[in-house]
């Protein structure tokens, strides 16, 4: 009878190396997933817009659904090169209508990135975000739900792949840092963070 | 030789705004080319002219002139809707009606065999002119005569309508027509003013050796078209009758379903002509009469011109489905609106050209359903312009088509707001760690007077937000938020 210590290494999993440079926001990471971007800031928004205009520059075309009552602020995105001519936005204020509206959208394949921003205190069925995804799975397409909430809440779903909590970790009025805390990743682990860095605003408007 | 009249609606575009202002008819009223206070008076009526108004003066001069001036602005596609409408009522004048290329109040009549029909021109000429005052509010001068090109120059030039019996009389009397009252740009009736040229004979005195050398192209194709060498830029009218199929419900239909199935019944055979002419359905009109209730009518449009039964059954169901029918259904029409079927280049793939990533014709088709479940208006895009008010700098606007993204380079990495178009009423400041501003906008005084005082706050609860005070108001609201 073989020793037990004669078996092999088994590395413990918090010994495992987490490849953190690899563990970033970019579309090729949220492509086939559905992730969650949580925050009571709009920081959220500068990093769903960054996403739009890097789906734009690979040639595929991106979609927002939301409500147009709370929508971003164009005439501040002018500086990231977004085309916004090839730029639909869905307007619609209901979570479930938006997450329809984003089953049709991915359901044509012809969508690199939707991106859904949901208002507050917002449900979508889990049927719903099944067949959703399904849908970027098939397509390889990246789905991002932009929400407000704090971390402690619960994700939308558990069918959500990543979950990063965003804030503002400076308010600078000239240099803002977006950092993005990573709450939830089926692939990698929780718990690691992100930083990006962002231009305040050139003047009032 | 071929009887002509010439239909000139002056001030073609001011006619169609005081349509929809008749009150402003006694007032000085202007059509400016933009509403703002830089923007050009391009027509005057009497009234304004009366009191001193010129063409070319800017909204707020002429306001600080006349603070009782009635101004505002048209669409083109407004002005070209009523031009439309009136060459479709002319068809039942005269069975060939033209239409000016460019300037939109012009029309031409063949009036050829009329004179067989009515003894005297004037017994046409004014039910006519008579009848487009009743319907369209739209007052016309017509000439009848044997040239369009000189036709036009007396339409365009008097104030009064006639008709010529001799060709010679019609040359004649073009011949006085002064050149400062037709369309030609400044620069152009400056030259002529300068040359000392002033009526039309002036002009068609000169030599027509080296006149390209020495007029400006407008002038040239004017000299040419008065001498008759050439043809002025028109275009036939044609009235394109919508494909149309109707049916009559014995009882009133309620049942979404079932409706969708009667209107599948005519949708085969609707598209079925459009292939025999060659067609293809660009929209569909969907009219419902309803019993006891005033009728719906739906428009569905594909993301491209098509003839696929299954992409329009989806659409009118998603459409259908939308529907709140306050009552049943007693007779239903379909009008397929089609454009002639053109010949798809053949995409060539040459040395390194690489297919799209995705099918933006599958985008579209995707839109298009959203467009029918959730009315035209759910899909928006952006488009920026200049504006003084930041809810001004950009405006979403329904599209036809999207494009591939053709993104530019990225220059700046500037933090995006989130933006409340209507602003959002603050209780009172929240408490600020640090405030930047006030940074000031006031103005609109042409419309509504406005002044706010705009911060960027950073507060205690780590949030930034971009608030203002309303001066006008006595309030504080946010604005946007980063």
């Amino acid at each position: 009878m073989a020793s037990l210590t004669s078996l092999p290494h088994i590395q413990r999993a918090t010994d495992l190396e987490r490849p953190e440079h690899e563990a970033r926001w970019e579309l090729s990471t949220l492509k086939g997933k559905l992730s969650e971007l949580s925050g009571h800031s709009a920081a959220g928004v500068s990093v769903a817009l960054r996403l739009i205009a890097q789906t734009q520059r690979g040639g595929e075309p991106a979609a927002w659904i939301g409500s147009t009552s709370r929508l971003f602020y164009p005439p501040d995105a002018v500086g990231w090169g977004i085309d916004w001519e090839a730029l639909p936005i869905i307007g619609l204020g209901d979570a479930r209508q938006a997450a329809r509206a984003a089953d049709k959208l991915l359901r044509s394949g012809a969508f690199g990135l939707v991106v859904v921003d949901l208002p507050p205190r917002a449900f979508v069925p889990a049927p719903l975000l099944g067949r959703l995804m399904h849908l970027a799975e098939t397509h390889n397409s990246a789905l991002l739900f932009l929400t407000q909430k704090s971390p402690t809440e619960d994700s939308l779903s558990s069918l959500i792949a990543l979950r990063a909590q965003a804030r503002w970790a400076s308010l600078d009025a000239r240099r803002l840092r977006a950092q993005l805390d990573i709450i939830k990743d089926k692939r990698r682990g929780p718990g690691h963070q992100i930083l990006e860095d962002y231009h305040g605003p050139l003047g009032l408007h | 030789m071929d009887r002509w009249a010439c239909i000139n609606a002056a001030d073609f575009a001011l006619q169609v705004l005081l349509r929809a202002h008749p009150d402003w008819r006694e007032e000085p009223a202007a059509l400016l080319d933009r509403d703002h206070p830089q923007g050009k008076l391009v027509g005057l009526n009497l009234v304004a002219r009366q009191a001193g108004l010129r063409s070319g003066m800017r909204y707020g001069e002429a306001l600080a002139l006349i603070p009782a001036l009635r101004a505002g602005t048209i669409a083109p596609e407004e002005v070209e809707a009523v031009a439309d409408a009136i060459a479709r009522a002319l068809i039942d004048y005269a069975p060939q009606v033209e239409r000016h290329e460019e300037l939109a109040g012009l029309f031409w009549l063949n009036a050829s065999g009329l004179s067989k029909l009515y003894p005297s021109w004037r017994l046409w000429a004014e039910p006519l002119r008579d009848r487009l005052m009743e319907r369209f509010e739209i007052r016309v001068t017509l000439v009848v005569g044997f040239r369009r090109a000189l036709t036009y120059v007396i339409a365009r030039t008097s104030r009064t309508s006639g008709a010529f019996d001799t060709p010679e009389a019609e040359a004649r009397a073009a011949g006085k027509a002064p050149l400062s009252e037709l369309d030609l740009s400044r620069s152009d009736r400056d030259l002529l003013a300068h040359l000392n040229l002033r009526t039309l004979s002036d002009l068609l005195a000169l030599p027509a050796h080296g006149l390209e050398r020495r007029l400006s192209p407008a002038l040239v194709a004017l000299y040419h078209q008065a001498r008759g060498d050439r043809e002025l830029p028109i275009r036939p009218f044609r009235v394109e009758e919508p494909t149309q199929s109707s049916q009559h419900l014995d009882y009133a239909e309620r049942d979404t379903h079932r409706l969708l199935f009667l209107i599948k019944g005519h949708l085969h055979p609707l598209l079925r002509r459009l292939e025999e002419a060659n067609d293809k359905l660009i929209a569909l009109e969907l009219h419902l009469e309803l019993e006891r209730h005033p009728a719906l009518t739906e428009r569905i449009e594909p993301a491209q011109p098509t003839l696929d039964a299954l992409t329009l059954s989806d659409l009118i169901r998603l459409q259908l489905e939308r529907l709140d029918l306050p009552a049943g259904v007693t007779q239903l029409t379909l009008t397929a609106h089609s454009e002639k079927t053109r010949t798809e280049q053949l995409r060539l793939f040459l040395g390194g050209d690489e297919p799209p990533a995705r099918d933006i014709e599958a985008a579209n088709r995707a839109l298009a359903r959203l467009r029918a479940q959730f009315g035209v208006e759910a899909v928006q895009r952006v488009r920026m312009r200049q504006a003084h008010l930041p809810e001004g700098r950009f405006l979403l606007e329904p599209f036809d088509a999207l494009p591939l993204p053709t993104p530019t380079a990225l220059k700046t990495s500037q933090a995006v707001r989130r933006f409340y178009p209507t602003p959002l009423r603050l209780r009172g400041l929240p408490p600020a760690r640090e405030r930047e501003g006030p940074h000031t906008i006031c103005g609109g005084w042409w419309v509504r007077e406005l002044h706010r005082d705009y911060h960027l706050i950073a507060t205690n609860d780590h949030r930034l937000i971009w608030v203002f005070y309303d001066h006008r108001r006595h309030r504080w609201y946010v604005h946007a938020e980063f």
